[in-house]
């Protein structure tokens, strides 16, 4: 990984408006691993209903800062969600994992997957209810795979075993959703189906965050950007951070720009090399 | 007819056998129900470690006259956090931590007990069991624990499925997995402690893997796994115990550690799902259709 920049531009321009009543709040959140900093005093204010991208390369601290919202990695600076700690308002955060993460081997049904959303809010020594059967086919029915709540996951595609993953963090009910690339590595109709299900989960009020290196994707649907690498370079719709110099400073050289940019920001003229 | 109901109940006729296979049915339910956490976790490897780990503070507890099942924890938790603190401080990986260490306390443990072997059990007895010589106080003893156990690994089975499932996730709905896997453990420990009397904390081993993984070649279903592990348990220990009656093998437990073995291997191949016959046939079709295509 590149040494930090010693001057900080930190952030480019802090383009969007802070939200009125913020629901996720992040302050001068710094995380190392060993001596090793990984994101480094990064602020930012969300509000409700937003979808926002959070966008940078490889290494350059997106899935540490989601794991840092939701109180798993140890950190210095402020997270409030909700106005309070995480570990008061956890049931507001809903979160989809990268998929790597789980033993898809494992003997579990696609409806016990979904259903361990539902866990934390049942609580200890409780066991799901008729309330939770329903909540689970709701889900599955948003994400398209009412049809597969029997089958074992590992018979599933990757797409498939993506949208059981967004099913179980709609189980979750939380507010704020916190997605670590949802759309990475699987078919198109999946991506379209997790796409169009969070453009009305915003509509529906709650706060999006989702990683994501597909700039395109992002150009298209986010409300707002969060450019990362290591430090928050840039925050703002995707129309005014999607720049040749602020992408520079995000991805490094890896981002190759054809044409520049048109007024809209389409990103679909850039590439980003890794 | 009546020759094979002689022939399959002679042998509960005489009172140690019937001692013997009580305490194999307790056995087979509680193995048949950790043994599955054990399998889907994948900690084969550190749970033989564990068993092994105990050996010395089982041997301390003999010798000093005290509790067996302290004296296994307190070596479990000692040798476990000797092998967590290597790992924070040098750069051993933890399964060599796990290969030094548990082999080492386990080596202190025979030397303790070649040195003690004749007060009461020997050496072989603990280290391979003596089925025969399962007494009323240590069928008492299984029950009761092995309730404990199944009892606390019900209560919590939905927190553990999920952390063994998916600890990440766990960690993020604010469950503490270190938690969830210090009850595994414990209820491994307890298990092989209990276990001790009747196979040894060799052989004990394959009670708590053999039949659960027996049971994840028949099924895709946690439940069910579960329910099968304990069937093909009772089914390995009942066989397992006429082997070793008509043939007359000392010991008991390691007739019935071959039979699970045997059974294992004939699931691994005529398996419908992952059977190894299932596997070779698919090919062949597969072949065939490559072949057939224009």
């Amino acid at each position: 990984m590149k040494d930090l920049q010693p001057q900080p531009p930190v952030v480019e321009e802090n383009l969007a408006h802070p939200p009125d009543s913020p629901i996720l709040q992040i302050e001068d959140l710094t995380v190392a691993y060993g001596r090793q900093v990984v994101l480094q005093e990064v602020s930012l204010s969300l509000g409700s209903q937003q979808l926002v991208g959070l966008i940078g390369p490889n290494g350059a601290g997106k899935s540490t800062l989601i794991k840092a919202i939701l109180g798993m990695v140890s950190f210095q600076g402020q997270v409030q969600v909700g106005g309070a700690s995480v570990a008061r308002n956890r049931q507001l955060l809903s979160y989809v994992p990268q998929k790597e993460e789980v033993r898809w081997d494992f003997p579990v049904t696609v409806g016990d997957v979904v259903m361990m959303g539902r866990y934390r809010r049942l609580g200890w020594l409780r066991w799901p209810g008729r309330a939770d059967r329903q909540v689970v086919e709701k889900v599955l029915e948003q994400v398209g795979m009412a049809e597969f709540k029997n089958r074992q996951i590992s018979e599933l595609s990757g797409g498939q075993q993506q949208r059981v993953f967004v099913a179980r963090a709609l189980a979750q009910e939380g507010q704020i959703m916190l997605l670590d690339e949802p759309l990475t590595g699987i078919d198109t109709t999946s991506q379209e189906i997790i796409m169009r299900l969070l453009l009305q989960l915003r509509d529906e009020g709650k706060l999006i965050l989702m990683a994501t290196h597909d700039l395109r994707a992002a150009a298209e649907m986010c409300d707002a950007c969060v450019m990362l690498n290591r430090r928050l370079i840039a925050f703002g719709p995707p129309a005014t951070v999607f720049q040749p110099q602020i992408l520079g400073a995000t991805f490094g050289n890896k981002v190759l720009t054809i044409g520049g940019m048109d007024m809209e920001g389409r990103a679909a003229t850039t590439m980003v090399l890794e | 007819m009546d020759f094979i109901f002689t022939w399959l109940t002679r042998p509960f006729n005489a009172n140690f056998l019937q001692n013997a296979l009580k305490e194999m049915v307790l056995i087979s339910i509680l193995s048949g129900i950790v043994g599955s956490f054990v399998v889907l976790r994948g900690i084969a490897f550190i749970v033989d470690g564990l068993s092994h780990a105990i050996l010395p503070g089982i041997a301390v507890a003999f010798l000093v006259q005290g509790n067996l099942f302290l004296g296994a924890l307190a070596a479990a938790v000692a040798v476990t956090l000797v092998i967590t603190l290597t790992n924070q401080v040098a750069s051993v990986s933890e399964d060599s931590a796990i290969g030094i260490f548990f082999t080492g306390a386990f080596a202190i443990g025979v030397i303790i007990i070649s040195k003690i072997s004749s007060k009461g059990r020997n050496l072989n007895d603990i280290l391979f069991g003596q089925l025969f010589a399962v007494t009323d106080d240590d069928l008492v003893q299984t029950l009761f624990v092995g309730a404990a156990i199944v009892l606390v690994i019900g209560l919590l089975g939905k927190e553990l499925l999920f952390s063994s499932f998916d600890p990440t996730m766990a960690r993020a709905v604010g469950y503490r997995p270190l938690l969830l896997d210090l009850v595994i453990y414990l209820a491994v420990a307890l298990s092989v402690v209990v276990s001790l009397p009747a196979v040894g904390n060799i052989l004990v081993l394959a009670f708590l893997i053999t039949p659960a993984a027996t049971a994840r070649l028949l099924t895709a279903r946690f439940y069910p796994m579960v329910g099968l592990a304990i069937l093909i348990a009772l089914l390995t220990s009942l066989s397992g115990l006429y082997l070793s009656y008509y043939q007359d093998i000392k010991g008991g437990g390691a007739a019935v550690v071959v039979v699970g073995t045997v059974i294992f291997l004939l699931t691994l191949l005529f398996s419908p799902r992952h059977g190894g016959l299932a596997w070779l046939l698919g090919r062949q079709a597969r072949r065939r259709k490559v072949s057939n295509q224009p």
